[in-house]
């Protein structure tokens, strides 16, 4: 697992949808095809790809987030970030045991 | 009910055009999202974790059979099939897509409904009592005065870029139900020596990252110039309150540093320069409004009603509802209902939109076609008679609607949390769902008996965890979700904040903690005691002893 | 930066006083001041200069010009971001409150969506960044028909197509109008 690893997010302007940066400048809705920024040279790469893409009104707030890789999975560090790339966490048919986590 | 005139059917279509061409405009590219965020905000509109979110006014809480059904709908249509009743009265719709906003707004302007001003910094949706007209304990109908400030705050042409957003609430009873204390402007209305009513006016309170009670400006204020003292308290406020710093931008700032005395001051001086303008209010005027809120044709029903005691003595399950559910209503032989959206394990608030529809057929049924929304997150039928009661009740349990749980430990009052909102440190509702788990068992609820317990899943206080009996934070400790929690808030004409009682929990131990609250709580109570009775007399020391023992 | 008033573009005339002093400037150069410059050197201003416009800041009181009002031509209100509402405040208090005739003008970032809020404020010329963006505003001065709360009027439009006969549509709360503000609630 390497640190530092970055994924670039924003909301899609149209739907609001949770979008990942991935390559030729799709905004992808799955984390799995998003690209990794591995050095900060990258990183700032995205955040130049980012805003040319919220100039052309395709996304909102974009920004970088810290991601975990493990072989070929990704994960997102923050619990924000595991909610927006799974989801609310709210479902009411939860059995009484299910952990938060 | 407040009806559309031709007036406010035109303006409303007016607006939803603005919208439309302010929505075509962004997506052009013509607006910026800088600017584009005002606008859209002035309209409801957020941009939130997952989706856009859509905050739509139900004024003071007040709302039609039709217009419920029109909300189940818009969720059944344009989002997911469920919606979110949120502590200002309003509704919320999670995954809202930005290209169908005019839409939605047409489709709620058919109904005489919008989301004009559910955000920004303008003056917000006015909230009130949601027992304001029926309530048997009741000065006077708070609704007519709330009607009268919404149409005067829509659009405001000069506080509609205030330092921040601004929130005004009003009651008409001596015991608040409105949290008035705990806003921006609070108004209560009051009887003077001479029998007339008029308003309190309450300024500088509120929740937040400085939890304020606010402070009586003026004992009694004749009716007729409720918007000219309005509009000095908001000229005041947007000249003089800050604007370099966001979380110093509250008119609770601006009266903490001048000081009470000094801001009643500049407040009744600029009064004295508008009390008789345009802004004073004609009787004819007031009264035009007020036949708006005519109380219902009731009928004439002798107490006690049989069929209703009958039931009560024969179906338990019942009679504990309307132990907890009922409120005095002022018409003899009627009571008024509050359903609760706080079943165990639930997400307070939520309803689907075929539960939205359900109460809108029940509201048409069993209570001449109104329904409340209360900032407590439930819904209230008005006007029921206490022979349909039974039957009302059976019918709500069909729709997984008949919790007996109003006011008890499981009635959780809980913002949307890090599971949906922007601003969130951590998640408000898995720790409500887990605590009305814990706590589902009716006898133990009853044996608890009245508290008040709140969750925010941030510092903002969506959830009202200051003012909570028990308050739950959700902060952020190194990239984990924790929980500080306070005792001793109460939100009514007693208002005050809750005093914290020691470092936070990780998610899995707030159950625990609470659980240990409530069992301190227990020992210790003394005949008849409430939770916050129990606080008050002792103090928190006793409960930070337990809550801390093993720690 | 051209200015939108009456529904047409006109071009800025207000010269700032600049470094220089009033010794820079002729006679009949309409001369733009500071609240500051104002008060320092008031009497030479208005010995030296036919025409006088002055720039309030968001903190600036309006007050402080009160009594000096008949001798000033314009006040120049400026939004740092269009977001700050504390000139139409001001705005109204000049207009309403002191009943100051001349010009108001708002300039800095200020958006169309905002022009019928200035205008009910007392505001009747506003700095735009393009001279193209005027049918966008002039069409932003129509949007409403009519309004909720008593302020000022909104001044005709190009087209004066503002019925302003006796039909008079207006929110619940009022059904009495003050003559001066009549027209802004006319539909």
């Amino acid at each position: 697992m390497k640190e530092k690893n970055q994924v670039m997010t924003a909301n899609r302007l149209g739907d609001g949808a949770v979008v990942y940066l991935a390559e030729d400048d799709d905004w992808v809705l799955s984390l799995d095809a998003a690209e990794i920024a591995e050095s900060e040279e990258e990183a700032i790469r995205l955040e130049e790809r980012a805003g040319l893409a919220m100039k052309q009104q395709k996304v909102v707030g974009p920004y970088l987030f810290a991601v975990s890789v493990t072989g070929e999975y990704v994960a997102p560090i923050s619990q924000r970030e595991i909610i927006r790339a799974a989801g609310p966490t709210v479902g009411t048919d939860l059995p009484e045991t299910t952990p938060l986590r | 009910m407040y009806q559309y005139n031709e007036f406010d059917h035109a303006f409303l279509k007016d607006r939803t055009a603005e919208f439309r061409d302010q929505v075509a405009r962004r997506l052009a590219g013509e607006l910026t999202e800088d600017e584009f965020k005002p606008l859209r905000l002035m309209n409801g509109l957020y941009l939130q974790l997952h989706a856009y979110m859509l905050r739509v006014a139900i004024p003071y809480g007040t709302l039609s059979a039709k217009q419920m059904r029109q909300l189940g709908m818009i969720a059944k249509r344009w989002d997911r099939d469920w919606g979110h009743f949120t502590t200002r009265q309003n509704i919320q719709y999670n995954w809202i897509k930005l290209d169908d906003v005019p839409d939605i707004l047409d489709a709620l302007a058919e109904v005489e409904m919008h989301a004009i001003q559910t955000s920004g910094n303008c003056i917000r949706n006015v909230t009130a009592d949601q027992f304001a007209g029926v309530a048997a304990d009741e000065i006077e109908d708070s609704r007519v005065w709330a009607e009268i400030i919404r149409q005067w705050s829509t659009l405001h042409p000069e506080f509609t870029f205030l330092p921040r957003k601004f929130k005004i609430a009003i009651t008409g009873s001596e015991h608040d139900r409105a949290a008035v204390k705990l806003h921006d402007i609070g108004l209560r209305m009051r009887r003077n020596e001479a029998g007339e009513t008029g308003f309190e006016v309450i300024v500088g309170g509120g929740q937040g990252r400085t939890p304020i009670v606010g402070e009586t400006i003026r004992d009694f204020l004749p009716k007729q110039h409720l918007l000219s003292y309005l509009e000095a308290i908001l000229r005041t406020y947007n000249l003089l309150g800050r604007r370099d710093n966001l979380y110093k931008a509250r008119i609770k700032i601006l009266v903490a540093a001048v000081g009470i005395e000094k801001f009643a001051e500049m407040v009744e001086e600029e009064w004295l320069e508008i009390k008789d303008s345009a802004l004073a209010l004609e009787p004819e005027q007031i009264r035009a409004i007020e036949e708006h809120f005519a109380p219902p044709q009731y009928e004439t029903i002798a107490e006690p009603v049989a069929g209703f005691d009958a039931a009560r003595f024969t179906d338990p399950a019942f009679a504990a509802w309307t132990r907890t559910n009922l409120f005095p209503h002022k018409q003899p032989g009627y009571a008024v209902v509050t359903v609760s959206l706080k079943p165990a394990g639930g997400v307070p608030g939520d309803a689907t939109s075929a539960q939205m529809e359900a109460l809108a057929d029940l509201a048409e049924k069993y209570s001449l076609g109104e329904l409340r929304i209360a900032h407590e997150q439930n819904v209230v039928l008005p006007d029921v008679r206490k022979q349909d009661l039974h039957r009302l009740w059976q019918e709500l349990g069909e729709q997984g609607l008949a919790d007996a749980n109003i006011g008890l430990i499981t009635d959780i009052i809980s913002c949307p949390g890090l599971d949906y909102c922007n601003l969130a440190n951590a998640r408000a509702i898995p720790i409500a769902q887990r605590i009305s788990r814990h706590f589902a068992d009716p006898a133990l609820q009853s044996e608890i008996g009245p508290i008040t317990l709140n969750i925010s899943g941030c510092i903002n206080a969506c959830g009202h965890h200051h003012v909570g009996n028990i308050g739950i934070l959700g902060v952020d400790k190194k990239g984990v979700e924790h929980y500080q929690i306070t005792i001793g808030g109460i939100a009514d004409e007693n208002a005050a904040v809750g005093r914290i009682l020691g470092p936070s929990f990780p998610a899995e131990e707030v159950v625990d903690a609470i659980d240990t609250l409530i069992a301190t709580f227990r020992k210790i109570r003394e005949e008849g005691e409430t939770f916050i009775d129990t606080v008050q007399r002792v103090g928190i020391q006793p409960f930070k002893e337990t809550l801390y023992a093993n720690h | 930066m051209p200015i939108i008033k009456n529904g047409r573009i006109e071009e800025n005339v207000w010269v700032p006083l600049g470094e220089e002093g009033d010794g820079a400037l002729d006679r009949a150069t309409p001369v733009l001041v500071s609240l500051g410059e104002w008060k320092a050197g008031k009497q030479t201003l208005m010995a030296n200069f036919e025409r006088r416009a002055i720039r309030l800041e968001n903190a600036d009181a309006a007050e402080e010009i009160r009594e000096d009002l008949d001798a000033i031509d314009a006040v120049i209100l400026f939004f740092p971001k269009f977001n700050d509402g504390r000139a139409f405040s001001q705005a109204r208090l000049l207009r309403d409150r002191y009943g100051f005739k001349g010009e108001i003008r708002a300039t800095g970032h200020v958006i169309q969506d905002q022009y019928l809020f200035l205008q009910r404020c007392g505001v009747d010329a506003v700095e735009v960044p393009d001279e193209n963006l005027l049918d966008a505003w002039n069409r932003a001065h129509k949007r409403f028909k009519g309004y909720y709360q008593p302020a000022l009027a909104v001044p005709a439009g190009p087209s004066e197509d503002r019925p302003s006969d006796g039909s008079v549509g207006h929110g619940g709360a009022y059904s009495r109008v003050e003559p001066a503000v009549l027209a802004s609630w006319a539909y």
